[in-house]
């Protein structure tokens, strides 16, 4: 058997599989943004798959009970996934929801007199919310979930944040690559991954931050684009760097390797020592690696001499 | 002419204070006095689970044995962190001056890891809420003084693990120039913090 490990410069990001979440409110078009990724399949929770246009409607399931959902992450079922590329859950608020109904549905202790859940009932939640997770990840499709907006007092500030309830919702954040904002702003829809004071965001995928949601007129390939395309490309250009970055390392540990006395270490010092054309923290790795060397060799650095000398 | 310094501590501690308003007020104006007089103190109980975590991380990352630890999911969140800064070069400092109108200053900070094109800052919480370092001045000051591309902080409350990443772009100097003019515009109205700064922070 081959065993593929691979150095960090030949990751391959091909039809990388992304996680991401888009949360705004009702109406904004969350759920045809979501809808814009590679080859989805849309779980409606919250008869959204209706309010999309007719010519952007894609294969759905339309879930009555949280079981119809689980059916189809099972084994057994799960060839009934070949054909789509994404899984869209929409609205994640509406699956949690659900999720309690049928948790409540199981063990009734889980429910309050009012009809709410109970501590327990949240702590349920939190453990049915990751195993769902980890069966998600476990597909190998990209997951892009939509939530309505919150907003929240922090200080003076009015912030916004996904309307997710219990703790799920800090739960999901740190698996996501991407989260975004999207709002009405002067007639155009935008979608915003940079966090600031009015809104919860993430990007971990370093794209660019503000992208603008035109009105459809041909294909909805929008999130493909932007978001999936885009990181393909940046991280085929951040391989790049990062090879350029190892060889460049490589190069300067093998030089500092060969350093034997006072005299090529006060060389290296003066010829060759920060010359080099910068790339990322290679000067600070380049300082790093000298000082040991001169160390090893029992040498000091004489800051008045500007040289090594002997300790 | 007289440069001050300017660290991420300084002003995120009076961030914190001014922020404080409806909480501990005295206690935060204490630790902002404290961190502008420079005075050397005891970590707190909060202080020095940070300083362990930190350590205990630095300690993964050696292949040394932590301590047997009471909490399982610790010493995951202590490997899941190692194994992302592995590697890395740790407590780099890092510098670069600022001039705001005719005033120079020299921004300065401890990085606690930087590998490759990333800087990490290793957090440990209690009360981790979404986006909570957002408003920080350490990622701002950190990448405009190194000019890397990215920072993540690493977060954990002891049983959970965050990641919150930012990124360097051309609007940061503008950011943390009104982080130092608030600063000091509040100074202007608190001669016993503007004495203490100009006397402890000045001429590096």
């Amino acid at each position: 058997m081959t065993i593929l490990i691979k150095q960090p410069d030949q990751l391959s990001s091909d039809n990388a599989k992304l996680i991401g979440l888009i949360y705004g409110q009702p109406g904004v078009g969350k759920t045809s943004v979501a809808l814009s990724s590679p080859k989805p399949l849309l779980i409606d929770f919250d008869n959204g798959a209706l309010r999309v246009e007719k010519q952007y409607r894609v294969a759905t399931l339309q879930v009555k009970k949280y079981n119809d959902f689980l059916e189809i992450l099972k084994i057994d079922n799960l060839h009934y996934l070949n054909d789509y590329e994404t899984i869209v859950i929409d609205t994640l608020g509406k699956m949690i929801d659900s999720m309690a109904d049928y948790l409540i549905d199981k063990d009734p202790k889980l429910k309050q007199t009012d009809g709410s859940l109970s501590m327990k009932g949240w702590g349920s939640v939190k453990k049915e919310f990751q195993k769902l997770l980890k069966n998600l990840l476990n597909t190998n499709k990209s997951i892009i979930f939509t939530a309505h907006e919150k907003e929240e007092k922090v200080g003076d500030q009015i912030i916004k944040r996904p309307d997710i309830a219990g703790s799920s919702g800090k739960d999901i954040v740190k698996d996501l690559d991407f989260m975004g904002y999207m709002s009405i702003n002067g007639g155009r829809r935008t979608i915003d991954l940079n966090p600031n004071d009015a809104f919860y965001a993430k990007n971990s995928l370093g794209l660019n931050s503000f992208l603008i949601y035109e009105k459809l007129q041909g294909v909805n390939d929008f999130l493909k684009d932007k978001i999936f395309d885009a990181y393909n490309k940046k991280s085929i250009e951040d391989n790049k760097f990062i090879k350029d970055y190892d060889i460049l390392i490589k190069e300067l540990t093998n030089k500092i390797n060969n350093i034997k006395n006072l005299e090529q270490l006060n060389l290296y010092y003066k010829s060759v020592y920060n010359q080099h054309n910068q790339i990322w923290t290679s000067h600070q790795v380049e300082k790093v690696i000298l000082f040991k060397k001169s160390k090893e060799l029992e040498f000091s650095f004489n800051d008045a001499k500007k040289e090594f000398v002997s300790k | 002419m007289t440069k001050y310094l300017i660290t991420p501590t300084l002003i995120n501690s009076f961030q914190y204070y001014i922020d404080d308003e409806f909480k501990s007020p005295a206690d935060s104006r204490a630790d902002f006095l404290k961190t502008l007089s420079k005075e050397k103190f005891e970590p707190n109980q909060a202080m020095q689970k940070g300083i362990d975590f930190e350590n205990d991380i630095k300690a993964k990352c050696d292949n040394i044995l932590l301590d047997k630890k009471e909490n399982i999911d610790y010493e995951v969140i202590c490997n899941d962190i190692a194994t992302i800064v592995k590697d890395g070069l740790w407590q780099q400092t890092c510098k670069k001056e600022l001039k705001i109108g005719n005033q120079e200053f020299l921004l300065y900070g401890k990085m606690d890891v930087i590998k490759r094109d990333t800087i990490y800052d290793i957090k440990y919480t209690s009360n981790y809420e979404l986006g909570k370092f957002l408003g920080s001045a350490q990622h701002l000051i950190y990448l405009y003084c190194t000019g890397l591309p990215k920072f993540k902080y690493l977060i954990s409350n002891g049983k959970d693990f965050w990641i919150e990443d930012y990124f360097n772009s051309v609007n940061i100097e503008n950011k943390i120039k009104n982080k130092i003019n608030n600063f000091l515009s509040y100074l202007e109205n608190d001669n016993e913090a503007k004495n203490l700064f100009e006397t402890k922070w000045r001429g590096v």
